[in-house]
Order: C-alpha cells, then structure tokens, then sequence
C-alpha cells in the first residue's frame, strides 16, 4: 500500500498507457478483420 | 487512407501513444519556492512540490538559487539530510516541502526527482489537475475538427453523389460524438476536483450536452428514415450541415460571453484557445499538449478509416443480397 | 406580382380558411400559461424565471405551428402542384415569410399574453431590446423550422420528428434569446448589456437563413 501510495503517479501513468494501448490492439483487430474481409471478391 | 494499410506505420501509432499518455502522468508538476508558500498560506495545501537549483548544503540548511524573499532556504531535517548528499551545488531538485510559516523558511519532506529533463508548471488553482489539460483539451479540440470534417463530407456528398462521401461523413460523425462524449466525461472528472460536483450545469457543460444532443439526433435521424439510400443519404447531409452550424456557437461563442468557471469563460482569455493565438503556458506543457493533439487526431484518422471501410463493406454486402 | 408573394398568397389564404396554425398555437400558448399559473399562485416570478417560461412556450409553440408548412402540402397531395409550378427559391422563400408572420403572431400574442395574466412581474424595461431579440429570434425559428420541415416532409415518418431536430439546432439561440429577455426585463438599457446576445442571434441568423436558403433546392430537388 505505501509503496502504491508513493508512487501513484506512475501507477496511474501505467494504467493509463495500458487502457490506451489495449485500444489501439483493439482497433488493430478490427483493422485486420477488415483487411480480410475487403480481400474476399 | 493508405497510411493506415501500413502495419509498421499502426505498432509505431501504438507504441508512441501508449508512451505519450505515460509521460503525462510520469512527468513531475513543479513550482517555486513561492508557489510553495503561497498555497500553505492560503490553506490549499501543505506539502508543495517545488524545482530549484541547489547552492549549497550546510550543516544546517540547505540554499538554492530560487529564492522567495530572504527566507528561501530549506530546513534540512534529521530524516533527510542523507539525501542531499548524492546532490552536488548546481543539481536540479524536484522535492516536495512544507512552508513553516513561523521559521520563514520550508522543510524538505522529500526529493522526488534529481536533474528532470522536463517538468509541468504548477498551474494557479490546479496543480497535479493539470495534466488533464493534455487529454481533455485535445479531445475536444479533435471533436471539432471531426464535425468540421464532416461537414465538408456532407457538402462533398452534395456536390458529387458519391457514396463514399456519405460514408465518411456518418464515419467522422461517429468519431466526433466519441471524442465529445471523452472531453465531456474528462471534463466532468476534472470539475469533480475542481469545481466539487461532476456535473452543475455550467455554460460550458450546457453547450457540451446540446452538442451531444444534436449528433444523437443526427444518428437518430439517419435510422428512423425508410427510404432510398439516396434519400436517406441527401436528407442525413442536410441535417448534418445545419446542424453544424450552430456547432461553433457552442464550443467557442456562448461559453465565451457568458460568466463559466470554465476558462476562457466571462471574457477571459482561455490559457489554450484564444483569439490572440498565444499560448499561455509553460513550454513543456505547450508541447505535450500539441503532440497529444497531433496523436489524438491520428487515432481519430484511423477510426474514422475503419468505419468508413466498414460501412463501405456492409453497403456492398446489402447490393450483393 | 413575383412567384414568392405568390406562394406567401396562397398559404396565407389558406390559413384564414382553416384558420389551424393559429389556432393550435393559440390554444397551445393559453394551456402553458394556465399550466404555469395553476403552479405558482400568488408567487413572485423572478425575470429569470419568466423569459425561459417565454421562451419555451414560443419554441414549442413554433414547433406546433410551424411543422405544418411542408407536411400539410405532402398531406393534402399539393406539393407535386407546388413543385410544378414554383421554382424552390420561390418556394423556400413564401414559405420562410409565411413562417415569420406566423412566429411574429405568435411572439405578439405571447407578450399580450404574459402582459395580461403575470401583471405583477412582467415588466419590459427596454422595448427596444425586447423587440429586437424578439424580432431575431423569430427570423432564426422560422429559417430553421422551414428547412427542417421541408427535411422531413421528405421523410415517411413526420410526426414528432421536427422537435427533436430542431431544438439542439436552435439551443444557441434559445439561449441567447433567454439572457436578452432576461436582460430586457431587468435594466432600462439593455441593448448595450445584452450586446453579446444580440450579436449571437444576429449572426446565427444570418448564417442559418444563408444555410438553409442554399440547402433548400437541395431538398426540393427530387
């Protein structure tokens, strides 16, 4: 506890990141599914 | 768009975002030695984290070169003495401290940071809140930019009839509502610690709303209508270029004449957005802002990309039936 | 005799005949201030307070009224006859004046109204101020509800949609018409406090019945 106390900064700067990349490898799913898709005639 | 058909080009998207929102948190919020006493003095708070140059350390005390009257030196207490010793005069210290009003002068609590590449100011009434200026403010202002764009979808539409037009303007719609609907909940976080309430019906929370409420009126629109694509895609333009009218009157006329806490409010000027095109911070406050903005509008690219290649596919797909 | 008179002509005649826009808004007008009467008896109203009141009974009450201008032509099958012998400038043009007479009625039966039943409160400091914001405000309602009417005569679905389009369209100029009645019932020289307002409506209007005017063959168009 004290040590997430100390550093809450980077604990939250962390999760932040994380929150946002974990949207980016979302929208990279997506990204590809529609790639397949646009190949099928 | 072709840049987006480029795995490279998204991992490098990723990665530098992911990086960006960590060096918003990561990066210390500093002020001076004044900063520091004025917020003790005023009962804001008592532990203050202040940047200043290291002078000297003393048996007694320590000096730095950011002085605030006569009285700018830090008590080295028993605790912490040992960590002045790693600092040499001429150091850079990132450190909290507390002003000891009777002394005239201020303890060091702790060192948080020696010789920072870059460190926020401390904003007057915000400290470590200001760092939300690097999301909410750019989420915002990408909004805009994807109503605008939008709009010019729609008026393309009208000029061309072409589809694709039409596609792209419900897709930068679409993206636009999400990053409004992203300012609205930052900026209720935000006015939750500021202000005290997350939600008071300020000018500026007025505007918001009604903005929100005139995109869900245009998605609205758009699946009520049981016509021909064409008509549905005419009518659905229409709407979408009416409404944007009164879209700049929202975000940028009536908050600004009316008396909001928001800045910017009440005719002061907005320290981000304002008719003399300055920007009122610190530098590396300034940079971070315009990075998150250039990276927040990229993502907004891709989105928008996505939906219309969606839209593009589930179109062909209806032909084909 | 130019083709908009023409058309301002014959939705006026119609009107005197069926006498159905002011009668509905009427009615609709009498039922708000009763409802707001019945509630508050013997309370002081605070201007604040009474231009909202003002200003949500003429919104709804342009809302009522004003819809009707392109779905009564779709209802009753004219607007084929209409398209065929107008062109849209004309069209858009009779049909935005029709829309201002209408909504400058409505506005002056409003006025009498809250003269007559609020005595006690309602008191204009500054006419001019007053008349002007009222007079703007009903050029952006009426620009607004024309072309959004036109929109969704188009549409099979007409019946409660022109609210729901119009009044996040319109709440920037709701607003500022608010603060300007507010303004005008609290100082006697109100054209210079309430300056932004007016500034808001001025260019909203202008910017809307530009908008709306260019967009309308749009519409017409089929």
């Amino acid at each position: 506890m004290d040590f997430l106390e100390h550093n809450a900064l980077y604990v939250v700067g962390i999760i932040s990141a994380v929150i946002w990349f974990g949207l980016f490898l979302f929208m990279f799913g997506v990204e590809r599914r529609v790639r397949k898709l646009e190949r099928e005639p | 768009m072709r840049l987006f058909r480029s795995n490279i080009f998204l991992w490098c998207l990723g990665i530098v975002l992911a990086v960006q929102v960590y060096l918003s948190f990561e990066i210390p919020v500093a002020g001076s030695f004044g900063d520091a006493a004025m917020l003790s003095m005023s009962g804001v708070q008592d532990v203050t984290p202040v940047k200043a140059t290291l002078v000297s350390v003393d048996s007694g005390f320590a000096r730095f070169s950011d002085l605030y009257g006569d009285s700018g030196r830090v008590y080295v207490t028993d605790r912490s003495y040992g960590t002045y010793k790693s600092s040499r005069p001429g150091d850079v210290l990132v450190m909290s401290v507390a002003y000891d009003r009777s002394a005239k002068g201020f303890d060091l609590v702790e060192i948080i940071r020696e010789n920072p590449a870059i460190t926020f100011p401390m904003i007057q009434g915000l400290g470590e809140l200001g760092r939300n200026m690097l999301f909410h403010v750019p989420m915002s202002m990408v909004a805009f930019l994807a109503f605008l764009l939008g709009t010019i979808y729609s008026v393309l539409y009208l000029v061309k009839k072409n589809h694709d037009y039409d596609r792209r303007a419900r897709a930068s719609s679409a993206g636009g509502f999400l990053f409004t609907a992203l300012a609205t909940v930052t900026g209720s976080i935000w006015a939750r610690f500021s202000w005290g309430t997350f939600w008071n019906w300020d000018p500026r929370e007025t505007s918001i709303f009604i903005l929100l409420l005139i995109y869900a009126a245009y998605f609205m629109l758009r699946s009520l209508l049981e016509e021909s694509e064409d008509k549905k895609a005419r009518i659905a333009a229409v709407y979408n270029i009416i409404a944007f009218v009164s879209v700049p009157f929202l975000m940028f006329v009536v908050p600004r004449i009316t008396n909001s806490l928001h800045p910017g409010g009440g005719g002061t000027e907005a320290p981000l957005l304002n008719l003399s095109g300055k920007t009122h911070t610190a530098p590396s406050l300034g940079i971070m802002f315009e990075i998150s903005t250039l990276l927040f509008f990229i993502v907004f690219l891709w989105m928008k990309d996505l939906v219309t290649r969606i839209l593009r596919i589930h179109d062909k797909r209806a032909e084909a039936l | 005799m130019s083709s908009w008179q023409a058309v301002l002509r014959k939705d006026l005649r119609v009107e005197f005949r069926t006498r159905y826009g002011v009668s509905a808004v009427i009615m609709f007008l009498l039922t708000t201030v009763a409802v707001i009467l019945y509630s508050t008896p013997g309370e002081r109203l605070q201007p604040s307070i009474l231009s909202a009141l003002l200003w949500i009974s003429l919104f709804f009450g342009a809302m009522t009224g004003l819809s009707r201008s392109f779905v009564s032509e779709e209802e009753r099958g004219t607007s084929l006859m209409l398209r065929l012998y107008a062109n849209g400038e004309s069209v858009f043009i009779g049909k935005f004046v029709y829309n201002l007479l209408l909504m400058i009625s409505l506005a002056i039966s409003a006025l009498i109204f809250f003269e007559f039943f609020f005595t006690k409160d309602f008191h204009v400091r500054d006419w001019s101020a007053f008349v002007l914001q009222l007079v703007l405000g009903a050029i952006g309602i009426a620009a607004v509800s024309t072309i959004l009417s036109a929109l969704i005569s188009r549409a099979s679905q007409k019946g409660a949609l022109l609210p729901i389009l119009a009044l996040p369209v319109l709440m920037p100029l709701v607003i500022a018409t608010t603060d300007a009645t507010r303004i005008a019932l609290e100082v006697p020289n109100a054209v210079a406090n309430a300056q932004g307002d007016l500034l808001i409506l001025f260019s909203f209007d202008v910017a809307m019945v530009l908008v709306s005017y260019v967009l309308f063959d749009v519409i017409w168009r089929d």
